[in-house]
């Protein structure tokens, strides 16, 4: 199966592991290699049962990341506003602007553009997901 | 056989006892919960796998892959702090349901 490069979210190399162990119990209680197959099959389950079942943790580790990028966007976010307040506190005196302020206001509204950006396209995403598994 | 949503429900306590007792592969674990129920306790084998790679996603379990002694290939899994506790909560919660429905069988043979 793991020779034949399939691509599932299922972990393919357990299940191989387990099957093989069980052709060889039900073999040494006596039955032939078919009739070992056979039965060690139906015990594993349903193809798509399984499926569905591996699918499910999969999500939850795919949501998890989604939670820790809406985190990341909030902090960076967090920091342009820091980034923006000295140059916004200096620039009450129009004379007092430094060039390093004039920096410091360009890069923290970048910070504040993409932080908006990346927690609000990964909440969507993450709305999205919640809205299609009800 | 006992029904399946039961089963369902004690795959992880049961899961996490028997990692108590020391690291385990999921054949293994199979082997050892249909012994000690006498066969009345059977998972579709296939299903223990998706359950036993939740309780790793939530830190209850860690694995690691290792050649057994005939030179197989297995991917073992232990017990960590997280799952010591999760498996004290399930034992309560165990214990409760069964103390309480223990109590109403005696009354009902009085």
């Amino acid at each position: 199966m793991l020779a034949a490069g399939i691509k599932t979210p299922v972990p393919l190399d357990e299940l191989e592991i387990h099957l093989r162990e069980e052709i060889q119990r039900q073999m040494q209680l006596g039955l032939d290699a078919q009739k070992a197959f056979e039965i060690s099959i139906q015990r594993i389950g349903e193809p798509n049962v399984l499926k569905s079942e591996f699918q499910k943790s999969n999500l939850l580790t795919v949501e998890r990341k989604r939670i820790k990028v809406i985190a990341g966007g909030i902090l960076t976010l967090f920091v342009g506003f820091m980034m923006l307040w000295a140059p916004v506190v200096q620039s009450r005196d129009v004379r007092k602007i430094t060039s390093e302020a004039v920096v410091l206001f360009v890069l923290g509204l970048i910070l504040v553009f993409d932080g908006a950006a990346i927690s609000f396209l990964a909440s969507k995403r993450s709305f999205l997901a919640s809205k299609r598994k009800a | 056989m006992i029904r399946k949503e039961l089963v369902a429900a004690s795959a992880e306590p049961l899961i996490l006892s028997l990692l108590a007792k020391g690291e385990s592969y999921g054949y293994a674990i199979i082997q050892e919960v249909k012994a000690r129920s006498d066969g009345k306790l059977q998972w579709t084998d296939g299903m223990l796998y998706p359950v036993l790679h939740r309780m790793e996603h939530r830190g209850l379990i860690k694995s690691h892959w290792a050649e057994s002694e005939t030179g197989r290939k297995r991917k073992y899994y232990s017990l960590k702090k997280d799952g010591k506790t999760a498996m004290a909560k399930h034992h309560e919660q165990w214990s409760l349901v069964h103390s309480v429905l223990a109590g109403l069988r005696k009354e009902q043979y009085v």
